[in-house]
This record gives C-alpha cells, sequence and structure tokens, in this order.
C-alpha cells in the first residue's frame, strides 16, 4: 500500500492581472505524510490552496501551474511519472471524490456506464475480465450496494437522483478500481444536513471496513472531525497547524484553526451562545436581549397566519407553505430551520410580499399586508431583506454608493444622501465609508460584499430583517464577523430578523427562538435552549443528530 | 464611443462621488476602445466608414451642386471613366464619382435614422416583452412574431405606397419592418438580468417597473443594442438601396439605389456603361462590409466568448 509524501511542495499558478502576468503562489512549501490506512483532513478556507494540493497528487492541475518539490506516491514522484504511467496511476492508486457531483457527472449518460467508464479504462492486467460487460456490470452493482444504493439505480440518469445520491454515486466511481488512497474534495459542501451525514457514513464505514486511505478536504472542522483522525490546517498555502482531530477540535493553536472552530460553534456549549468572536451579547439585565424578549413577550411585528403557498407544477400542486402560522416578535431574532426543500424560503418571500400567498395573509403590525406596490411601499421600508449570495445580490455594474442609495431614493428619503450611505455604511461595519463608497462589488470579499447589501437594507431604517441564509455562501470566519454584525443591529439598535438558515449552530449562536420547518410545514418552535437542548419533534431531533459537533468527535474518539 | 455623462443631476456636495463614477466610465470605455483597436478588420471598417462619413459631409466643397445640375454641365453622354470624370458620367452627362458623393448622404442618413428607430422601438418592446408577464407579454409576443414573420420588403413596400415615396417614408419603413430581431434579442438578455438576485433586492428595496427597468435592465441590455445598430445600420443600406431602386425613393434626390435604378432604366448594364452599375453596387457593398466588421469587432468586445470565432 502506497504511502503518500510531500516534500517542499510548491504549486505557482502565473495569472493575467491588470499590471500583466503576475505569479500566485497556491501551495508554498508543503511537507506533508499519508501513511497507508490514515485518515487525513486538510482544511482551511477557500482559497487557502487546500484543492490546489489534493489535484496535485494525480496531477490534475490546469496548464499554468508550475510545481516545485516531490509528491512521492510509494517509490514515484508524481510531477516525473511518464504519461502512460501517470495515467495507469490515475484512479488505479489513487482516485478522486469531486466537488460538487451534480456538475462532475454527465448529464447525457446512464450513472452506471459512466462508473463502468473507469473499469473499462483501466482494463488491464488483473482487471482485464472487465473488458467484459457482463463482468462490468456485476462490478458496478457490487459497487452501488457498496454505497447504499440499489443496484437498479445504476439506470438512471444524474438528474432522476437526488444530490445525496449523486455524491454516492461519486463515491462508487472513486472505489471502481479498488484505489488505496481516496482524496474527496468537499464531498458535502453543497448538501444539506441530513444527507450530509448519510455522505460520511457511507464514506467513513468504507474507509473503516477496507483500510483505505483518505484524505478529505472541508471548510468545516467539524465534518472533518467526524470522519479523520488527523486534521491538517492551511492557511495562504501554508500548513498552520496539524494533529489529531480531538486535540485540534478541543484545544486549536493557531488563532486561523480558533477562527474556523468557533465558526461552526457547538450547540449546547454556554460559551457560544449569543456568543460570537468578535462581538458577545450584553448579560441579559434591563433592555437586553433575554429581558427584551419577555418584555416585549406580545408585541408581534411580523405575523403569518394560516399562509399557504401553492406552486402548480408536473404531478399537481405542490405546498410549498402548509398553512403556516408563524409570529415575528420586535427586537428578537428568530431562526428559521430547515433542510432544502422544506418551503423556508417560500415562506420568507411570502412574508415580504414578493410572494403572493394562495390563502391565508401575512400581517405587519397587525394590519394585513395588501399586495398592492403602493400599499407595500410603507411596508418595504420597515422590513428589508439580506439575500443568500451577496455576490449575485448586487449589481455588478453599479458601485456600493449606489446600491446603498438605491432603497433611499426610492423611498425619498429626506435628508443629505450622502450622509444617509455613510451612516449605513458605518452601520454594517463598513469604516470608513469614504473607502467602500466609489468601489465596485468585485472589488470587494464576499463578507464585505454581504455588508454592503446588509447596509443598503439599513439605509432605509428598517426595524425588522429577513435574512434568507445570509452566511451560507461566505467561509467559515467571514461567517462569524456576520453574524456578529446581526447580533449586534439587534442587541443596539433594536432590529429583529428573521433568519432562515439550515445550520442549527448559526441559531445557537444568535437566535432568540427557532422555529422549524418541515415538508411547508411547522413542527417546532421555542426559545432556542428549549428546541434545540430538548427536541420534542421526531424530524428537529434527527436534524440534531446528524449535526456534526464536538460531541460526535468525542463520541469516535471514546469507540476508538 | 462616447461614454454617457452622469445621469443624474445631485447636489454639489456629491461632486466627488460623480467624478470617480464618471471616472469609472472613462476607464471602462478607454478599455473598450483599445480591445476594440486590438481587431484589425473592426478598426480598418471604422477607419473606411469615417472616410466615407467625412466625403458625404463635405459633398457641397467636394461636388458643388452645379455639377449635377444637367442644364449647365457640359460633359457628353456615357462618358467612360477620364481625368475630368474619374468614374465616367451618367445619361444626362453628370459626374457619377459627384452623384456617388451625394448619394452617400441619403444613403447613410436614410440607414442611420432607420436604424434608430428600429433599435428605439426593438428595445422598449422588447425590455417591456422580457419585463412584463402575463397578458401583456402575451401581447408583446405575438406582436414581434408578426413583424418577424411578415416580409419586410413587402410591408415597407406597401407602407411607402400608402405614404407616398419619399426619404421620410423609407426611413419609416424600414424602422417599422426590421425591430423584430432585435426586440427578440433583447428580450432574452432582459429575462437573463431579471433572473438575478439583485432584481430581488431591487423589489424588496421597494422599486417600481420604471426604477427595475432604468437602472438594472437597460444599462444591461445597452451593451448588445449598440453591436446590434451597427449590423443593423448595413441592412438598413441594402433595404434603402433596394426601395430606392423599386422607385420608392425620394425621385429628386440621388442615393445609390436610385442611381442602380436610372442605370437599369436607361439601359446603362446592357450599355456596357459599366462604370455607372458598378459604382454605386461596391459603394453599398463596401459600407456595408464595413459596418458589418465594426458590428462584429464591438460584438466581440462586450461578448468575450466570441472571440476567436
Amino acid at each position: 500500500m502506497p504511502r503518500l509524501e510531500f516534500v517542499d511542495l510548491s504549486v505557482i499558478y502565473r495569472t493575467q492581472t491588470t499590471v500583466g502576468p503576475g505569479e500566485l503562489t497556491a501551495v508554498d512549501g508543503v511537507n506533508l505524510v499519508v501513511e497507508p490506512g490514515s485518515t487525513l483532513g486538510l482544511a482551511g478556507e477557500s482559497g487557502c490552496g487546500k484543492s490546489t494540493l489534493a489535484m496535485s497528487v494525480l496531477r490534475l492541475l490546469p496548464a499554468n501551474t508550475r510545481t516545485t518539490g516531490k509528491i512521492l506516491l510509494g517509490e514515484e514522484n508524481v510531477p516525473d511519472l511518464g504519461w502512460g504511467r501517470l495515467r495507469a496511476v490515475r484512479w488505479t492508486e489513487a482516485a478522486i471524490v469531486f466537488q460538487g457531483a451534480m456538475h462532475s457527472l454527465n448529464p447525457v449518460r446512464k450513472v452506471r456506464d459512466q462508473i463502468g467508464e473507469a473499469l473499462l479504462i483501466h482494463a488491464s492486467g488483473d482487471r482485464a475480465k472487465y473488458k467484459e460487460e457482463k463482468v462490468r456490470d456485476s462490478r458496478v452493482a457490487e459497487l452501488l450496494k457498496l454505497v447504499d444504493l440499489s443496484p437498479a439505480k445504476g439506470n438512471s440518469y444524474p438528474h432522476e437522483l437526488s444530490g445525496g445520491q449523486k455524491q454516492r454515486i461519486m463515491i462508487a466511481m472513486a472505489l471502481a478500481c479498488e484505489p488505496e488512497l481516496i482524496i474527496a474534495d468537499e464531498p458535502t459542501t453543497a448538501l444539506d444536513v441530513v444527507v450530509q451525514a448519510q455522505v460520511l457514513q457511507v464514506l467513513g464505514d468504507l474507509v473503516a471496513s477496507r483500510g483505505l486511505s483518505l484524505i478529505m478536504i472541508s471548510h468545516d472542522l467539524s465534518v472533518l472531525a467526524a470522519t479523520c483522525e488527523r486534521i491538517v490546517v492551511m492557511q495562504r498555502g501554508k500548513i498552520v497547524e496539524d494533529g489529531p482531530s480531538a486535540e485540534i477540535m478541543r484545544n486549536p493553536q493557531h488563532p486561523h484553526t480558533q477562527a474556523l472552530a468557533s465558526a461552526f460553534p457547538l450547540i449546547g456549549d454556554p460559551a457560544s451562545r449569543l456568543r460570537l468572536p468578535s462581538y458577545a451579547a450584553p448579560e441579559p439585565s434591563g433592555t437586553t436581549s433575554g429581558g427584551q424578549a419577555q418584555g416585549h413577550a406580545n408585541d408581534v411585528v411580523l405575523e403569518a397566519r394560516n399562509l399557504t403557498v401553492t406552486f402548480g407544477g408536473r404531478g399537481g400542486a405542490t405546498n410549498a407553505v402548509d398553512n403556516v402560522n408563524l409570529s415575528c416578535r420586535r427586537g428578537e431574532i428568530t431562526a428559521l430551520v430547515g433542510q432544502s426543500g422544506s418551503g423556508k424560503t417560500t415562506l420568507a418571500r411570502t412574508m415580504l410580499g414578493l410572494q403572493r400567498p394562495t390563502s391565508g395573509a401575512v400581517y405587519y403590525d397587525g394590519n394585513p399586508l395588501k399586495h398592492r406596490r403602493k400599499d407595500l411601499k410603507s411596508y418595504r421600508k420597515a422590513v428589508q431583506f439580506v439575500l443568500q449570495d451577496p455576490s449575485a445580490a448586487l449589481n455588478p455594474k453599479h458601485t456600493v454608493y449606489e446600491a446603498v442609495a438605491e432603497g433611499p431614493r426610492l423611498h425619498k428619503l429626506p435628508g443629505d444622501e450622502r450622509e444617509i450611505v455613510s451612516r449605513a455604511l458605518r452601520r454594517a461595519e463598513l469604516n470608513p465609508p469614504e473607502r467602500y463608497l466609489a468601489t465596485i462589488p468585485q472589488e470587494l470579499s464576499g463578507g464585505q460584499r454581504q455588508r454592503v447589501v446588509i447596509a443598503g437594507a439599513l439605509a432605509l431604517d428598517p426595524e425588522f430583517l429577513v435574512a434568507d441564509e445570509p452566511v451560507a455562501s461566505l467561509d467559515a470566519s467571514v461567517r462569524a464577523d456576520i453574524l456578529a454584525l446581526l447580533l449586534k443591529l439587534k442587541c443596539e439598535s433594536g432590529v429583529g430578523a428573521l433568519v432562515i438558515t439550515h445550520d442549527l449552530g448559526l441559531a445557537w449562536n444568535i437566535a432568540d427562538r427557532v422555529v422549524v420547518m418541515y415538508q411547508g410545514k411547522i413542527v417546532e418552535e421555542g426559545p432556542v435552549e428549549q428546541v434545540l437542548l430538548d427536541p420534542q419533534h421526531e424530524y428537529t431531533k434527527k436534524l440534531l443528530s446528524v449535526v456534526p459537533t464536538a460531541q460526535v468527535a468525542a463520541d469516535l474518539d471514546g469507540a476508538k | 464611443m462616447s461614454a454617457p455623462s452622469g445621469q443624474e443631476t445631485l447636489p454639489t456636495n456629491k461632486a466627488p462621488k460623480i467624478n470617480v463614477a464618471a471616472a469609472r466610465r472613462r476607464q471602462r470605455a478607454g478599455e473598450v476602445w483599445r480591445e476594440f483597436c486590438s481587431n484589425r478588420s473592426g478598426l480598418i471598417g471604422l477607419v473606411v466608414l469615417a472616410i466615407v462619413i467625412g466625403l458625404a459631409l463635405l459633398a457641397p466643397i467636394l461636388a458643388p451642386a452645379e455639377t449635377l445640375d444637367v442644364t449647365r454641365i457640359t460633359a457628353g453622354q456615357n462618358e467612360p471613366p477620364s481625368w475630368a470624370n474619374p468614374l465616367g458620367t451618367d445619361p444626362s452627362g453628370r459626374s457619377v464619382l459627384a452623384m456617388l458623393i451625394w448619394g452617400a448622404r441619403v444613403s447613410l442618413l436614410v440607414g442611420f435614422s432607420a436604424t434608430a428607430v428600429s433599435m428605439v422601438i426593438g428595445t422598449v418592446v422588447g425590455m417591456a416583452a422580457g419585463h412584463f408577464t402575463g397578458w401583456t407579454q402575451a401581447a408583446l409576443m405575438r406582436l414581434i412574431d408578426f413583424f418577424l414573420v411578415v416580409p419586410g420588403l413587402v410591408l415597407a413596400i406597401v407602407l411607402s405606397s400608402i405614404i407616398g415615396p419619399g426619404v421620410t417614408t423609407i426611413i419609416v419603413a424600414i424602422g417599422i419592418t426590421s425591430w423584430a430581431g432585435t426586440a427578440r434579442i433583447v428580450r432574452s438578455q432582459t429575462l437573463t438580468v431579471e433572473s438575478r438576485a439583485y432584481i430581488e433586492r431591487s423589489w424588496a428595496l421597494g422599486a417600481s417597473n420604471a426604477h427595475i427597468i432604468r437602472k438594472h435592465v437597460l444599462p444591461a441590455v445597452m451593451p448588445l443594442v449598440l453591436a446590434n445598430t451597427t449590423l443593423t445600420v448595413g441592412s438598413a443600406v441594402i433595404a434603402e438601396s433596394t426601395l430606392s431602386f423599386l422607385g420608392l425613393g425620394d425621385p429628386s434626390s440621388i442615393s445609390w439605389g436610385s442611381m442602380l435604378k436610372m442605370a437599369l432604366d436607361t439601359g446603362a448594364a446592357t450599355g456596357g456603361f459599366w462604370w455607372y452599375v458598378l459604382s454605386p453596387g461596391l459603394a453599398i457593398v463596401g459600407v456595408v462590409l464595413c459596418f458589418t466588421l465594426v458590428g462584429r469587432a464591438l460584438e466581440s468586445v462586450i461578448n468575450p466568448t466570441l472571440r476567436g470565432r
């Protein structure tokens, strides 16, 4: 079984910049050994070079890269391999589970043929028998069983499978030629929590039962802790921390690791309740969160009564939102939790008046919301929207100034426009505002863009925000900063929020109340501590059981 | 290509911001210009067009109107090219070169005006068909479909025979019959833009239809419309020649199409007076080719995926 070793590996990209050709060092002098049969987690933010490092093992890097140093796979140095030998090594000794199974499968071929393709290409030597279709088909059926799929699924096309099933097909594909090393590049990033747990389970079992080496890449430390013995943290192309999973989770040394670890809080850990690295809610006394929530217990700002939204489509109508009653109180953060497809985004859009309800109504300050544009205008000023993907939510042609000033101009807010914009940017913690006024979105980082979106909402001085997955597309460390901002707005300005999320940790971090949604219905709601620490409904329990937390890591540790 | 100056007048204390936005626009225009210049064929097209436009503007100086006055000319009929008349003379003894220069005025005027009419109608209808849904969209789409399937030339002939011959007639006829393709393109671009999240954000901020169209959709479809414009000018020049050739133009003014018609009427083609047939024909081909080259170059600057095709 080969041992994988990186010796002083650097990977440099040649890039085009505004001042001519430039160089970007993605991996910078990495030394790392992966012993046979061990599992290694590679953590870091996007752009830290973790995927580049993994792809270099099979020399799958684009043509504009230059590699120095050695990548030893067994006895052989991968950069020195001849083309024929490299092709033989690919997939038979090391295989990759690619990121985003949705895009890595060919949409016009049956998945069975796609799994069989790897077998056919490598049908030589002792695998020559796979040249026969029958033998190959039986091997594919066997592989599908390995990943908990019925062999009949092999006849499906990728669009007929769910995200989790597609990811399992990718794993089956990686296992086809019985490689000894599997590299999984963010295998669960695009999946929701329940499916993520299933995929991790399949991967973990396979590695344990077959004694494979596994390199798993993720930005989520808890995912890595759940499957890997050892975690390596990368930042700017360098390894900054390396150690056993439990140790890294419990006692991170490097500040970057600490930031990554704190971004995914442990549910039930008082240290992360209403507390983030950069901001902590003041202790509940008088006007602060706890007291406020009780003080205004009946002060409902936004309310949905018997709300139903039905979408027509093939195979009859679907109730995306099914007879939902929901109330959001002034100065309180309510988290709406559910997995993808549970109707939470539709509920948010309906609450905002962007979608007409089929029946039922939304009430604002006790008055039903009318869907005429004129009637909506004053509502829009009071209740604002923060979107999921800040890169898409800003017009790439507009400067930050124009994006933030859009709301005030539409509502013809009195006062100096420049002053309003600067104040909104300052409230969203873009300091000093003058630095950002003239920039366009592509010049900002993801976190800064999300702040601009929030500033655009704050410019209207709303009393309530509806945020749809506000941190789902952001990096771990940025996530904590944005959540801190929402928490700070609540505590210091009394801006309440309905935060839609699939991430229970987020609810634990900032929310006062949690509402759990399942298949268009609300199945459980109540204060955060009550719902998350003592769940009543089956679905809530299931959601909580699959959140990879340090609890899981500790259990794994104990089992070994 | 001139960058549009600040679209809104803001109080003076916002001056620094406006300057920044204008500087950014200037910089972007500079980039487009540099990329355009790197496209050799587009640049050649632009230079030739500039020369043609210059000649047309200078027509009264280069070829004073008297030279076309049949009562005052001295040259004989149907003279072959000579030093005095480089492109020969027509059946009335007028210099073909002078006619060509004067004809460029009408041809280009009709080309540009008809294109402007067509672009305005196409952009407005296209954006409306993409932005609104339901009944409005259905009605607009059927209207577009109608103008797409009706043969443009036939409709133009009918229109000009109703309104009566003349340059304005030709402009209106071409403009009204050629906007449907533009509308389709603009509509598809509008649909793409409207599915972006920033439109949703704008709705949530309380935007009106007019605001969405003006601030988000129009700037996004403008580059496409611009590239399409230069391509349409070419076909408008051809359409003008065709209509003039069919005798629907203003009989008193000279255009390249009417020169061809006269050449046919007077038997120049069969009589061997090639200079009278070939000159306006080549002029049309040359100008249309130049517009196409410029249009293609602009298109590839705006849509980088077309480069190298």
